[in-house]
């Protein structure tokens, strides 16, 4: 789409006397004196590029039809009120919209995706593969026999993740929120809507089964079930439900943007998604998956442009909430975290066992660290250093360099990740994206912050570094899918 | 229906994208740096503390050596048995009773001592028993691995104990050292080149206490201390210590005794003794018999606990206290050789004055008393020196003034410390130049004011006599380290130069005449050029303090061997005799003479005898029997002595001679030989007559008029000496001839 006045002299002259035809058979100059103003209007902010962009823009298929909403009835007519007239008066009040059709194109070549964020995570999978199998070292050597044991699997993870990210970004990501009916391309022609029973949604309830499944079967670590085994592969659900709460999540967002600021639709909607998935993981003790759930929800309600009030009655709501926890109940839980917040070395034999030794970790490192392999930590006094507290040994070995770098490469990674999410073709790739890059950011962040004790600890992996499979199969397919979205980004 | 992104939307975006990137980021990077860099020392420390651990390895404690290297001080290792309460707990609680049973057998301690201690389960560390040896080790091993014990539950771990070999030797000057390194004499004084720098292994061991897979183990060898080797002479020490002792318990020294032999010329201590010591082994145990006896009759009379530890505590810091640096004492006469090399050296006096004496003199309107209350008329410097005469030395000092009293009292080192290298030595008391009066002047000149230490005497008296120079005294003659390198070397150190060597050629010609005069005084020796003086000094101080009942003195009798030449200077303090004696030359110097007598040889000075000494020589009676009258009468002439024929001497043969062979008695001497068949009981008998309180001569006359010889012993055979015992009591018979030994001693203050 391109405004008239917007055109350079050259441009016109260069559109002009080329003559192009468009498939419809009209020439470009004439279609662009009879685009209607409002439509130059609702789309001022694209800006032609010098490669004739704007032409391939106009191959999407024409709008469809708005639904004509009707005016609420009459009061008088609740007065004999059936089931069927409350039905018919819900209809009413909440029409049903149609989901935009998104152009689906399967195994979609139309571009190259995001190179510097495949670099990127490159860098950060090589890496933490690295870091991770250096701070693994000594226990897979106490508890297995074999220093590289958890580097191994990690590896096998990496490189099954790796082949699945590939796929995934080949994958037009608009699959996840296309009908299934109309995945098929046969079938596209018939739709009329994007309306119906979507990937995301399955995978959706797909994953809360597997939350309600691991409280049942699950296996038990310390006292939560958060992990089950399926087909010989151990794997926590939570992860997966990250994903399917951002897909499902963004195509909501997207199918109810025109009515945003309403209440209903703007707002209390969405919670349909909010309450299953933050009680589950509340259900399974998982409390930072809850966090990061809510989190990244809350902020893809706020790019998504939900209900203000809505939105800053949440906001108000956490800090009543925190503040009544804090200082009228005075919940234990809460304010010994706090306190062993404030005073690290409080308790080290016992509740800040963890975070001492994490600083001790940290601060052994210096500027430049011990060297690689060199972690004194790693031998049993820190806990869980393949785990949460890999980044402590990597501060450790490589110094505050070591650490900064890590900070750096993820910077890089959100930087890229909002680029593209800001690019992106549509609002739900966009969304979309915005949910995978302020997942794995925030929780490479707060993981961070938890090992230098910039924040309460709580237990949240590192992305890429952390021991896990699950974990970085699941971080690795995300990337996928936002290497699928930049594919069509313009970026 | 627009499914693009807004513009709204992208504005949105980058505030999460500010928000998470730039200010969380941000946040979390300054914490990070803060946790990395900024706390990096004190988390490394922390990080060391948890990592590291480290045992230590003793080092070994320098030995002490007399100065022919034997042994006076070492260190043995010895081992202490360690129980860990919380290790039973936690591996064998079942175990208990039983290794408690076993242990309180092997150690000999009590089982139920051990049981308290053991259920005490937050302890990991009970000492069972300290110091057992290798073969109690062994035994508690065994104990261990015959049982099936853990060896983390009862271990021992090695220790050193320190012992001194030769008990109460020198252990004034060894003195020891607690585990606080706080001590006595030089193992306190020389602790930082005995005890070495103990070594340390460090090892970096994961959180289950095994060691890292690195090679961060760091081994810091220990490094053993330095020996010391002193200048004091074992074979001396014994000597000194023994006669001391002996003259502790024979004039009942109410507060000890103390004795130094000193290098006239480079200061080097040969003996040091304070008597009645102590046993470094265990120096807990309260050695001085009177003092025992106090603690005795304390508890006797139910004083408290409190008070009997106070007491044994006033007792102990006495006991371990080197008399001879730490103690004050006035040194009375002895003082006189200092206040004359004074006055010798700024020529006030001359050895032609002459000196007054009526007994008493009047200072100021203060009365002076002689010691010889009848006065001693009019004597020549050396004679007053001789009879000690103080109304003589009142006027010397007069003579000399204030002003130069006081300079030579600082130029022979009286008014500050000798530097000795030990421990506690005390600060001299006196009065000093701007308050010194005409009376305190006249006393200060004979000894009786002024309180200094032993050291400090010997060392001004070794500067009178070794051509005036003030050497600084000690005791350790070098360090050497664990190979036997030296680490220091001991040097004279000569301080100035208080009299001109001319005045100390006078000055020994005079204290040479003190110990001849009258033929002899208590410390005389033939055959040795021996100068001395006697000092006996009232404890007026303490009489009118009323610490003491009643005025009690102090004997001392300062020594120089050889005169011409000084080699050694010999001191001998003897503090607050009860006896009845109170003289120096009656009690002190006896015991210079003594150590003399047994120590000048292996001192390297041999007797030189004038040729009236050489006939006065005692000679050893020859073996005569079987020889025939002439050639036993030769063989016996030959000896210098006289034979006296009993029986024919015709044909007949000597059977039977007294005294017999072998017998030392004083040439000249009589020898009684019996010729043929007389029986035994045919032999001439004598009865030996009373002859204490005569002098040499009379004594002499009286044996010989008996029929019997005489042997003298105590050293004076001067005209001043009397008998004071002899070896067979008047009254009884004897065999004529046979040697009766009689003691002599000049009981007053001349000499």
């Amino acid at each position: 789409m391109s405004d008239n006045n917007r055109l350079s002299y050259e441009q016109r002259k260069a559109m002009y006397e080329q003559n192009i035809r468009d498939t419809d058979g009209r020439r470009q100059a004439d279609k662009l004196r009879d685009v209607p103003s409002a439509e130059i209007n609702g789309s001022k902010n694209k800006r032609p590029s010098g490669k004739h962009k704007a032409q391939r823009i106009e191959l999407k298929p024409p709008k469809p039809a708005q639904p004509e909403i009707k005016p609420a009835s009459d009061s008088t007519a609740a007065a004999d009120i059936t089931a069927g007239t409350v039905l018919s008066a819900i209809k009413r009040k909440f029409p049903k919209l149609d989901a935009p059709l998104m152009d689906y194109t399967p195994n979609s070549k139309r571009g190259r995706f995001d190179m510097p964020l495949f670099t990127v995570v490159l860098i950060l999978i090589v890496m933490g593969i690295v870091m991770m199998s250096s701070a693994s070292y000594a226990y897979a050597l106490k508890e297995e026999g074999n220093s590289f044991a958890y580097a191994e699997r990690q590896l096998v993870a990496a490189v099954i993740g790796f082949v699945f990210m590939i796929i995934l970004s080949r994958i037009d990501y608009h699959a996840w929120a296309i009908p299934i009916k109309y995945l098929r391309r046969k079938r596209r022609e018939k739709a009329k809507n994007g309306n119906g029973l979507n990937p995301a949604m399955l995978f959706f309830v797909l994953s809360c089964g597997l939350m309600v499944a691991v409280m049942l079967f699950g296996d038990s670590v310390n006292d939560a079930k958060r992990w089950i085994t399926i087909f010989g592969v151990q794997f926590q659900p939570s992860e997966l439900l990250k994903v399917a709460c951002i897909l499902l999540m963004a195509y909501m967002l997207q199918k109810n943007y025109e009515r945003r600021s309403s209440l209903w639709y703007g707002f209390l909607k969405y919670w349909f998604v909010i309450v299953p998935a933050t009680v589950l993981c509340y259900a399974q003790r998982h409390v930072s998956a809850m966090l990061i759930v809510m989190a990244i929800i809350f902020l893809m309600m706020y790019v998504g442009g939900c209900n203000t009030k809505g939105l800053l009655a949440i906001v108000a709501f956490v800090i009543l909430a925190c503040f009544v926890l804090l200082y009228v109940v005075k919940w234990d839980y809460l304010t010994d975290r706090i306190t062993s917040w404030t005073q690290p070395f409080s308790d080290m034999g016992d509740t800040t066992y963890q975070t001492s030794q994490s600083l001790i970790t940290i601060g052994s490192g210096g500027w430049f660290g011990l060297g690689l392999g060199n972690s004194r930590q790693k031998y049993y006094y820190l806990p869980e250093s393949q785990n949460d507290f890999v980044f402590s040994i990597i501060c450790e070995e490589l110094g505050f360099f070591g650490g900064m770098t890590v900070i750096l490469l993820f910077v890089l990674f959100e930087i890229r990740g909002f680029i593209i999410a800001g690019k992106a073709k549509d609002k739900f790739g966009s969304l979309v994206a915005l949910g995978i890059t302020v997942q794995i950011g925030l929780q490479a962040i707060l993981n961070i912050a938890v090992a230098c004790n910039a924040i309460p600890n709580t237990g949240i992996s590192l992305p890429f570094f952390s021991y896990g499979r699950s974990a970085l199969l699941t971080q690795l397919a995300e990337v996928g899918i936002l290497l699928s979205i930049s594919k069509q980004a313009d970026t | 229906m627009n499914v693009k992104t807004t513009r709204s939307m992208r504005i949105r975006i980058m505030a999460v994208l500010i928000a998470l990137c730039v200010a969380l980021t941000g946040y979390v990077s300054i914490r990070l740096f803060d946790a990395a860099v900024v706390k990096n020392k004190e988390m490394s420390a922390l990080a060391n503390e948890q990592q590291q651990s480290s045992f230590t390895i003793k080092a070994k404690r320098g030995t002490i050596y007399d100065r022919n290297n034997k042994v006076l001080a070492q260190s043995t290792t010895v081992w202490d048995i360690i129980i860990s309460p919380g290790d039973i707990e936690e591996y064998e609680p079942q175990n208990r009773e039983f290794i408690c049973k076993g242990l309180a057998e092997i150690l000999g301690v009590k089982y139920e001592t051990l049981l308290e201690a053991c259920e005490d389960t937050s302890s990991r560390y009970y000492i069972a028993k300290k110091k057992v040896d290798r073969d109690t080790v062994e035994k508690v091993d065994n104990f261990i691995l015959k049982n099936d014990l853990k060896n983390v539950s009862v271990y021992a771990v090695e220790n050193s104990e320190r012992s001194y070999p030769n008990g109460t030797l020198a252990a004034s000057v060894l003195g020891f050292i607690n585990e606080n390194e706080e001590g006595y004499g030089l193992e306190a004084y020389y602790n930082s080149y005995l005890k070495g720098v103990d070594g340390r292994v460090v090892s970096t061991t994961d959180a289950d206490g095994d060691v890292m897979p690195y090679d961060y183990a760091s081994r810091f060898e220990a490094k053993d201390g330095n020996s010391l080797v002193l200048t004091i002479d074992e074979t001396l020490q014994y000597y000194l210590e023994k006669n001391l002792e002996i003259t502790v318990s024979q004039h009942k020294l109410a507060n000890r005794s103390t004795g130094i032999i000193m290098n006239a010329k480079t200061g080097a201590i040969v003996a040091m003794a304070t008597s009645p010591g102590f046993d470094p082994n265990d120096p807990s145990y309260v050695y001085f018999e009177k003092d025992r006896l106090t603690l005795a009759q304390m508890s006797a009379d139910k004083a408290t606990e409190d008070e009997i530890l106070k007491a044994k505590q006033d007792i102990w810091g006495k006991q371990w206290q080197n008399k001879a640096v730490s103690e004050l004492y006035i040194p009375g006469s002895v003082f006189k050789m200092f206040t004359c090399a004074s006055a010798l050296e700024e020529e006030v006096v001359s050895l032609d004055s002459t000196f007054e004496c009526s007994g008493i003199a009047d200072v100021a309107g203060t009365k002076i008393r002689c010691w010889n209350v009848g006065g001693h008329g009019v004597s020549t410097l050396t004679e007053a020196m001789i009879r000690s005469c103080n109304p003589a030395f009142i006027k010397i000092g007069q003579l000399l003034g204030v002003e130069k009293f006081s300079k030579y009292f600082e130029a022979f080192g009286f008014t500050e410390k000798t530097g000795i290298d030990l421990p506690g030595e005390a600060d001299s008391l006196y009065v000093s130049e701007a308050n010194m009066g005409i009376v305190e002047l006249s006393s200060s000149a004979f000894g009786q004011t002024t309180k200094v230490t032993p050291i400090q005497m010997i060392t001004a008296a070794a500067a009178v006599v070794n051509g005036g120079k003030l050497v600084t005294p000690y005791v350790v003659d070098k360090i050497i380290d664990s190979d036997g390198n030296v680490v220091k070397s001991a040097q004279t150190v000569v301080k100035r130069q208080a009299i001109s060597e001319e005045t100390s050629e006078t000055m020994r010609h005079i204290l040479e005449d003190v110990v001849t005069a009258n033929g002899g005084g208590n410390a005389y020796m033939s055959g040795y050029r021996i100068g001395g003086k006697s000092g006996t000094s009232e404890k007026i101080d303490d009489y009118n303090s009323g610490k003491t009942p009643e005025l009690r003195y102090v004997a001392t009798f300062c020594a120089i061997v050889p005169i011409d030449d000084p080699e050694y200077v010999m001191l001998v303090v003897c503090d607050e005799p009860t006896s009845g004696y109170i003289y120096g030359s009656a009690i002190a110097a006896p015991v210079v003479s003594a150590v003399f007598k047994e120590g000048l040889e292996y001192m390297g000075i041999y007797p030189q005898y004038t040729a009236d000494e050489l006939a006065q020589q005692d000679v050893t009676v020859p073996w005569v029997g079987g020889y025939n009258s002439i050639r036993a009468e030769a063989q016996l002439t030959a000896a210098g002595l006289k034979a006296e024929f009993i029986g024919s001497t015709d044909g007949t043969e000597v059977t039977g001679q007294v005294p017999s062979a072998g017998t030392v008695m004083p040439s000249g001497s009589t020898v009684m030989l019996y010729m043929g068949d007389i029986p035994l009981s045919d032999y001439r008998m004598s009865i030996v007559p009373n002859v204490i309180g005569m002098t040499v001569e009379q004594a002499n006359k009286a044996l010989s008029d008996a029929g019997l010889n005489i042997s003298i012993s105590g050293a004076a055979t001067g005209s001043e000496a009397k008998a004071i015992s002899q070896s067979i009591n008047a009254g009884l018979t004897a065999y004529r001839g046979t040697v009766v030994e009689v003691n002599f001693l000049v009981n007053n203050e001349t000499g």
